[in-house]
């Protein structure tokens, strides 16, 4: 009798977990590391030119995620350090990052040619696309994205330099910007949130 | 035994009086980013821990770069702006200083060499008061 008995309790005991603990956890909402854009607007359309000579814009990747970032390639130390988190999470996305597409529009258009910009994404990661233009389209799209770049004096030897938001825009499955992710965020928190957008 | 140790005792003394004392600086976790060959430029960071009296890093050379500048990145809202530290990078007296990714850095101008995981360079680090090191650095993934 008490052998039943205490087969009894631990099947008493097991079902409540199953029914109450677990999915209190499971339900459990997901903290994001980057800043939730409430009621979000569909992302602003443009053209660009990619990197494969294409004319594209955000457009062509509906249906997917896609992580948008503000860089240039003669940027020696936080455009290689974003891209590296970037790449680090669409690994950690595993299979997911299938779903997932980053794009990187150059704020430095007089430097980064489609075919430069092309060599410099394939680095991080194949399926990375960039995207340039003239300086004003370039402009234009980040006027409609709300990020702030400008090339400044540097010395003689680097020449100009740009200034500009090192955030990453995320844009979810539906066309809507969703998210901004600051700068330092690493891989596996990118991914983490990414999901919820999956 | 007394007097047999005493000499030795007071060599040991000196020695170690003299390294704290010869503003000693030492390098630790040095590193250069692997980079894209489509990349003109590239950066390396380091740990500067000063056991001496206050100096200053004021340059850095190798012959992988075209030219190298010491840089700090300033983020305000978001928005990054580089800039070269003018006079060089103060090294407080007993004090550490890190170069790290989103904020002090060599910036290597023109890279002369590929970045890529594996790749050993040399680099020259100039002091205003210490001795001049050059010290070994990696190139890879962070």
């Amino acid at each position: 009798m008490k052998r039943w008995a205490a087969v009894a309790a631990a099947v008493v005991v097991g079902v409540a977990v199953a029914l109450f603990v677990v999915p209190q956890l499971a339900d459990e909402p997901h903290t994001f590391t980057g800043t939730v854009l409430n009621d979000p607007d569909p992302a602003p359309s443009f053209t660009l030119t990619a990197d494969n000579g294409e004319r594209l814009g955000i457009d062509a990747y509906e249906g997917q995620v896609v992580l948008m970032y503000f860089g240039y390639t003669f940027c020696p130390d936080i455009c290689p350090a974003s891209l590296a988190e970037l790449a680090d999470a669409m690994r950690d996305l595993g299979d997911a990052s299938s779903d997932v597409q980053v794009v990187m529009i150059s704020v430095d258009p007089a430097r980064d040619t489609p075919e430069l910009l092309g060599e410099y994404v394939d680095h991080f990661d194949p399926s990375f696309v960039g995207m340039t233009g003239t300086e004003e389209e370039i402009a234009a799209v980040a006027d409609l994205y709300g990020v702030f770049y400008q090339a400044h004096e540097g010395t003689a030897a680097t020449g100009y330099l740009v200034d500009h938001l090192a955030s990453v825009m995320v844009v979810d499955r539906r066309g809507r910007l969703v998210e901004i992710i600051g700068f330092g965020t690493k891989g596996e928190q990118i991914a983490a949130d990414v999901r919820e957008w999956l | 035994m007394m007097k047999r140790i005493t000499p030795v005792a007071l060599a040991l003394g000196l020695l170690a009086a003299s390294c704290g004392g010869s503003g000693g600086i030492e390098v630790s976790d040095q590193w250069g980013r692997t980079s894209p060959k489509a990349a003109e430029n590239g950066a390396f960071y380091l740990t500067l821990d000063n056991g001496g009296e206050a100096d200053t890093l004021v340059a850095a050379s190798t012959d992988a770069c075209g030219a190298v500048e010491l840089h700090t990145t300033v983020m305000t809202d978001g928005v990054m702006k580089m800039q070269m530290v003018e006079g060089g990078i103060d090294l407080p007296a007993d004090g550490s200083v890190s170069l790290e990714p989103g904020g002090l850095h060599v910036m290597c101008i023109g890279k002369q060499v590929d970045f890529v995981a594996g790749e050993m360079i040399e680099l020259t680090l100039d002091f205003a008061i210490a001795d001049s090191q050059t010290i070994e650095l990696e190139i890879r993934d962070e």
